[in-house]
């Protein structure tokens, strides 16, 4: 028995297509996938370069809204460490400013004279906080006409009042682990390693349908019992799935240092049932029929790459948007359980979802493997 | 011509991959275009504000928290969310929303009259976050102007909605108007489709001319050697530029006259030739380096994917990181990428933006060249 597991284990590490595609690969997708989007998202924000180009004013009326106008500006950029500027000021002759905005050294010119305003590149965030900040201040303006009219007699107040200009919000908590949603990828990443997991239950299968390969029917004449070849092929691919899943798992929390934090010991159980999963995926589809090992191979990566396109593998709003238009979808995809549940345990701590989606996945695995498991036992063949 | 013959031979039995790959990269490309597309359909061209999904739980539902609203609605899409936390951190977490906002019951009294700040979520340090960030205090603190100078809670939020867009010019640098057309998507894709099917086609061309006696039959025939390379190189030559062609054709179908008419059009078609040329010579090196079909698919799947992601196929250059944008000028598909990207944005190809453009152009080239030397000593020390 024992020799019998130790052969077969061995016999499954030396084959490229139960090594390389459930460890290799999802291992070496993490890794193109972090150096591609790992720090995509979190604190893009750099101090927006930008040009004044001064023009003449044409009475001393203008010369003081082109005044007011500077002050504003230099009260934005000025700001005690230059990491956190909004934006960097430069004046610059028209034809410099202009230079500077087609090589992209600035991203918008202001033009101070008659009428203040801007000229940018391009379309983009920086250019609309550019105008968001000339916003502000002709609001300003706006504000103390208005006031001017209305109240002149209030009008000393408003100036104090404009004078304690200061942020007025604060950040907050929403109690989640991390706001960086380009996580999510991976733990679809993780659904798709363990649904990958049908490449050793494949190999399972070939080794076990006496219809589908030779060494499968020597393994059926052989005097050992069949249901003992059944549980330690099963074994030994669980287990085998198990260790390359944990060790994407450690390779994503450890070395690529990606928002894994939360309990490992919760994972475990996530990894177990979605590594299962994968193996008896593979042993069920591969048992049905007799069709051609291609066309098996075919399914298998068919129906593991549409779960984990669903699960949000290559698109980050993807399982969201499922969820609200066919949500019974995301209960029985594999691969959108197993990232739900990561989400649970490293994002927002719910421990009944969590739950939740355990039960589903071990439904989900049951069933599987029931199915596997009556496919492939007390088949006979006929002596001829 | 019995090489050549044989080569069509092969590549006719692994028909369906062509056609597969075919089928999931228009499948995929029209699915990304789609959402991609409903995000830019609205705008106008020129010049356009940023909008960002701002999700706001109004507890007060009084006359300044709406005109709060409406003010940011201006710019941004606003969604009205219930004070949940669980629901809120899921809308963050997938972005449905970027930038969450309390208004406080009494926002009035709270904030404005008082000195309470509003409290926000957002995503720290991101240049959105500084953009709403600026909106909302631009608003609170001319509404404590507005209350410093005697006005009611109703003339504020009246008066907070008067304000007028700013004067902003779009200088059309680029000459297509601020947008980038459609077309540059399709082309940004194209890498993956081009560099997975003809390593695979030409890998299992080459495997199959080494199975068995083959390779010993053919070195007894009385084709000399050189001959059957040449034919070999002219199969391959005809089955990649078939395949150019049928994504420059179905390119041409789906973006009709505006793709032709642009002035990069020619400049795309070249661009996409040299990546041909660099897939074609590495997919030689690919087909004398693998023993079987399974290494040649783990081999292929590495490579594509590999070069796709680090070089700004999956995701654009803009967003990759310094160091990995430094490491990926080692790969021929950043230079293709970095050509398109600038076909994109530029409309008018002369003067430097030319001189960029076919300076990439030829690295890719150089890439092809050098690959097929690597192939040649390969070859030399294997055969």
């Amino acid at each position: 028995m024992l020799d019998l597991m130790k052969y077969i284990g061995k016999a499954k590490i030396r084959k490229f297509d139960i090594v390389f595609w459930p460890f290799l690969f999802p291992l070496i997708l993490a890794t193109f996938m972090y150096l591609a989007i790992g720090n995509m998202e979190d604190a893009d924000f750099e101090t927006i370069p930008v040009a004044v180009v001064e023009q003449k004013g044409e009475n001393l009326e203008e010369e003081q809204m082109k005044e007011a106008f500077f002050t504003f500006l230099s009260e934005v950029s000025d700001e005690a460490d230059a990491e956190n500027r909004l934006v960097h000021i430069e004046e610059m002759s028209e034809t410099e400013a202009k230079k500077a905005l087609e090589e992209r050294k600035v991203d918008g010119i202001f033009y101070a004279g008659k009428e203040i305003s801007l000229t940018v590149g391009r379309n983009g965030i920086s250019q609309s906080i550019l105008q968001i900040l000339l916003e502000n201040y002709e609001n300003g303006k706006q504000v103390l006409l208005n006031i001017s009219q209305a109240h002149p007699e209030k009008m000393e107040a408003a100036i104090k009042s404009l004078s304690e200009f200061d942020t007025r919000i604060s950040q907050v908590s929403l109690g989640g682990k991390t706001m960086d949603g380009t996580v999510q990828f991976f733990y679809a990443l993780i659904g798709m390693a363990c649904l990958y997991g049908c490449f050793i239950g494949f190999g399972a299968a070939m080794s076990l349908q006496a219809n589908l390969t030779v060494l499968a029917a020597r393994r059926c004449v052989s005097p050992v019992h069949k249901m003992k070849h059944i549980l330690i092929e099963m074994v030994i691919s669980f287990a085998l799935h198990f260790f390359n899943v944990l060790v994407l798992l450690l390779y994503l929390r450890y070395v690529l240092k990606l928002e894994f934090n939360g309990d490992f010991l919760q994972m475990l159980p996530v990894a177990l049932l979605g590594s299962m999963l994968g193996v008896a995926l593979g042993l069920f589809v591969s048992s049905i029929g007799k069709m051609r090992e291609g066309v098996k191979i075919g399914i298998l990566l068919a129906v593991s790459m549409i779960c984990s396109f669903l699960a949000g593998l290559f698109n980050g709003t993807m399982k969201d948007a499922v969820e609200r238009s066919v949500p019974f979808l995301n209960r029985i995809n594999p691969a959108a359980v197993i990232s739900d549940a990561l989400y649970c345990i490293n994002v927002y701590d719910d421990p009944v979802r969590y739950t939740k989606n355990l039960v589903l996945l071990g439904v989900l695995c049951i069933a599987m493997v029931l199915g596997a498991f009556l496919l492939v036992r007390r088949e006979r063949y006929d002596s001829i | 011509m019995t090489v050549f013959k044989a080569y069509m031979k092969i590549a006719k039995k692994n028909l369906w991959l062509f056609v597969m790959y075919l089928v999931i990269f228009f499948a995929v490309t029209s699915i990304f275009q789609k959402v991609k597309g409903s995000a830019e359909e609205e705008s106008k061209s020129g010049y356009r504000t940023e909008s960002i999904p701002i999700g706001i739980v109004d507890e007060d539902k009084g006359k300044l928290a709406k005109s709060l609203k409406d003010y940011l609605s201006r710019t941004n899409e606003i969604l009205s969310l219930e004070n949940d936390k669980e629901v809120l951190q899921e809308n963050l977490f997938y972005r449905n929303v970027e930038y969450i906002l309390w208004i406080p019951q009494e926002f009035e009294k709270t904030c404005i009259t008082g000195n309470e700040n509003l409290r926000v979520v957002k995503v720290p340090d991101s240049s959105a976050g500084y953009y709403i960030d600026q909106q909302i205090d631009s608003f609170l603190n001319y509404a404590k102007v507005y209350k410093a100078a005697g006005f009611t809670e109703e003339e504020t939020a009246e008066k907070m909605n008067e304000v007028d867009k700013a004067n902003v010019t779009l200088a059309d640098l680029s000459g297509n108007d601020g947008k980038t057309p459609e077309h540059v998507f399709y082309y940004q894709y194209m890498p993956y489709l081009i560099l997975s099917v003809i390593c695979y086609m030409l890998g299992y061309i080459l495997l199959g001319f080494r199975k068995g006696e083959l390779p010993r039959r053919m070195q007894a025939s009385a084709i000399p050697k050189r001959r059957q390379s040449a034919e070999g190189l002219l199969a391959a030559g005809i089955l990649s530029l078939v395949l150019w062609g049928i994504v420059t054709i179905a390119g041409i179908m789906l973006y009709g006259q505006p793709f032709i008419r642009s002035e990069g059009f020619a400049w795309f078609l070249v661009n996409s030739l040299a990546l041909v040329a660099v897939a074609l010579a590495l997919a030689y090196l690919c087909g004398m380096c693998i023993k079987n079909s399974t290494s040649l698919s783990g081999l292929v799947n590495v490579l594509t994917l590999g070069m796709c992601f680090l070089c700004g196929a999956f995701v654009p250059l803009e967003y990759l990181n310094k160091g990995v944008k430094t490491a990926a000028q080692f790969l021929p598909v950043y230079w293709y990428e970095k050509v398109n990207g600038i076909l994109g944005e530029f409309g008018t190809i002369a003067g430097s933006v030319r001189t960029e453009v076919l300076q990439g152009i030829g690295i890719q080239l150089v890439f092809a060249a050098a690959l097929v030397c690597v192939t040649f000593a390969v070859s030399r020390e294997k055969y």
